[in-house]
């Protein structure tokens, strides 16, 4: 099992390149998401401030 | 005067005024020729003077540089007529804006692409550029330069009161199939191959352009009036 | 199949309404976030797992499976924000405008994940970071042009005339992109030394190909995803002065 993981991680040498796209296509789509709830959570506090 | 109702004449009449505007001020058709020179200019300075690598790079060069200014020399076509209302006149009448906005485009490359051709052909000297090519850069950039114009009036439509880089952004990748013909052409040229088939391919994009480019950028110009 | 077609255009028309839609996409954000985890994630880790290791490239071109699905989905988005300017063009539907603010982001950031995975891509089979083959270039320039919407929209201040001028360059766009394309992959032939011959997607063997079919339906599973999260918060942002909002939206 480990044995399997440990080629998994490493891909023949090529691991890095692969993981490292797969990280950034994690960390561009977070941010495409987080970014429009914290807007969205911002105008709730603004707007039930305002009241 | 003659029969105001035709639409020619209404093209006349915006063609004249903006030409005879254009050449009161020298600025106008001056400063896109410098412009020219000096970008063709930091390119050996840039680079070394070395004239196998200048020769071999000169229509690219000589291309971006024509790209550069004639689209930076658009920037202001609409600002003062907006500004003093002349633009409002234009939509008012009953003739199709889309003909007088293409006036307005048509003085704009004659008084500044000239220059630019002008500039062209003395860096094609500077930039070691083979000499049958000659013809080629002059034919191409003509073509090349009327499309930048008419996109470039589009881009300034869409950020009139803007800064010009926005424009800039805006304009420069829809230029890239006109800057891809054109070292095409360039290329054959140099090659002493035949470049027809390219020549017409830029004017189908123009023919297709022209009308097209022209009705985008009077929706472009309406929507400063809201 | 008429009913199903109108009940189709009905919900379509609805959602053309931003109320309705705001209901619609809050309702559903949860279940749109699981179906775009199972489908992606199945793919993904079908592809990157389990698929077969190329003859040629060795396992490297397992980033084939987002580096594919990231420059489809780039195009596709474009082409999204064409026909919503085009919509809101004609038809002056506020929402569609609010569409091309909300999509835009998304698919440049999609087409910048194209652009590192095939950089990253190219390192170990082409030897160098970057290579201006037709594909990579061509995504490049789709690039600049999502910059270039981004940039107009955010420069102008009234918001509906932004939409306006945003779905003019949209449409513009849409119709130059193919030219685009396909001068770039002719420009590439002409320029391209006949000795230096790119190896591009690896020929697909069906065990190769069905992964990556799994991970394109993933990845529009996600956009959908994405969208109607944008969307929503675009649409409350921009009519937060109207009442349905302060009645739905804000605490009473």
């Amino acid at each position: 099992m480990l044995d399997s993981l440990q080629i998994l991680f490493l891909m023949d040498g090529k691991g890095p390149y692969i993981w490292s796209c797969l990280l950034i296509f994690m960390v561009i789509t977070s941010v495409n998401i987080i970014i429009p709830i914290i807007r969205l959570n911002k105008i709730y506090r603004e707007g039930n401030l305002e009241e | 005067m003659a029969d105001r109702d035709n639409t020619l004449n209404w093209f006349m009449l915006v063609l004249r005024r903006d030409l005879t505007l254009s050449f009161r001020r020298s600025a106008t058709y001056i400063t896109p020729l410098i412009f020219f020179l000096i970008v063709v200019t930091f390119f050996p300075l840039a680079l070394g003077p070395s004239q196998s690598l200048l020769s071999s790079m000169a229509s690219g060069i000589i291309w971006i540089s024509a790209l550069l200014s004639s689209l930076l020399a658009v920037e202001g076509i609409f600002s003062e007529d907006y500004r003093d209302g002349t633009l409002d006149q234009y939509f008012v009448s009953s003739e199709p804006v889309f003909v007088l906005i293409f006036a307005k485009v048509l003085c704009h490359w004659l008084v500044c692409g000239a220059p630019i051709i002008l500039a062209s052909i003395v860096s094609s000297i500077f930039l070691y550029l083979p000499s049958g090519a000659l013809l080629a850069l002059i034919i191409s950039l003509l073509l090349g330069t009327l499309f930048m114009s008419l996109l470039g009036a589009l881009g300034a439509a869409l950020s009139l009161g803007k800064s010009a880089i926005l424009s800039a952004i805006i304009v420069l990748p829809f230029s890239i199939p006109t800057l891809l013909m054109g070292t095409a052409i360039m290329s054959a040229a140099i090659n002493q191959q035949d470049y027809s088939g390219f020549l017409m391919i830029m004017g189908a994009m123009l023919a297709i352009g022209i009308p097209g480019l022209c009705l985008l950028t009077v929706e472009a110009i309406l929507l400063n009036y809201e | 199949m008429n009913r199903v077609w109108s009940r189709i255009k009905n919900w379509l028309i609805a959602m053309g309404s931003p109320p309705l839609f705001y209901r619609w996409a809050t309702s559903s954000l949860a279940w749109l976030a699981l179906l775009a985890f199972l489908v992606l994630s199945s793919g993904l880790i079908w592809g990157i797992g389990f698929s077969p290791t190329d003859y040629k490239q060795g396992d490297v071109y397992r980033i084939i499976y987002i580096h594919v699905p990231s420059a489809i989905l780039a195009e596709s988005i474009y082409i999204l924000m064409a026909v919503s300017g085009f919509i809101s063009m004609v038809w002056r539907a506020k929402i569609a405008g609010m569409l091309i603010n909300s999509a835009a982001p998304l698919g440049a950031g999609f087409t910048l994940v194209a652009l590192v995975t095939g950089s990253i891509w190219g390192k170990p089979t082409w030897g160098t970071w970057w290579v201006w083959d037709a594909r990579l270039t061509s995504t490049l320039i789709l690039f600049f042009l999502y910059a270039a919407i981004i940039g107009l929209h955010s420069s102008i201040e009234n918001k509906t005339k932004a939409d306006r001028a945003v779905s003019i360059l949209a449409v513009l766009g849409v119709v130059i992109v193919p030219i685009i394309k396909k001068s770039v992959d002719w420009w590439q032939t002409l320029h391209q030394p006949s000795t230096f011959t790119l190896t591009s997607s690896p020929s697909m063997a069906p065990e190769m190909y069905q992964p990556l079919l799994v991970c394109v339906l993933g990845f529009y599973c996600l956009f959908v995803f994405m969208l109607s999260n944008s969307l929503r918060g675009e649409i409350i942002s921009r009519e937060r002065d109207k009442a349905w909002v302060k009645k739905q939206f804000f605490k009473q």
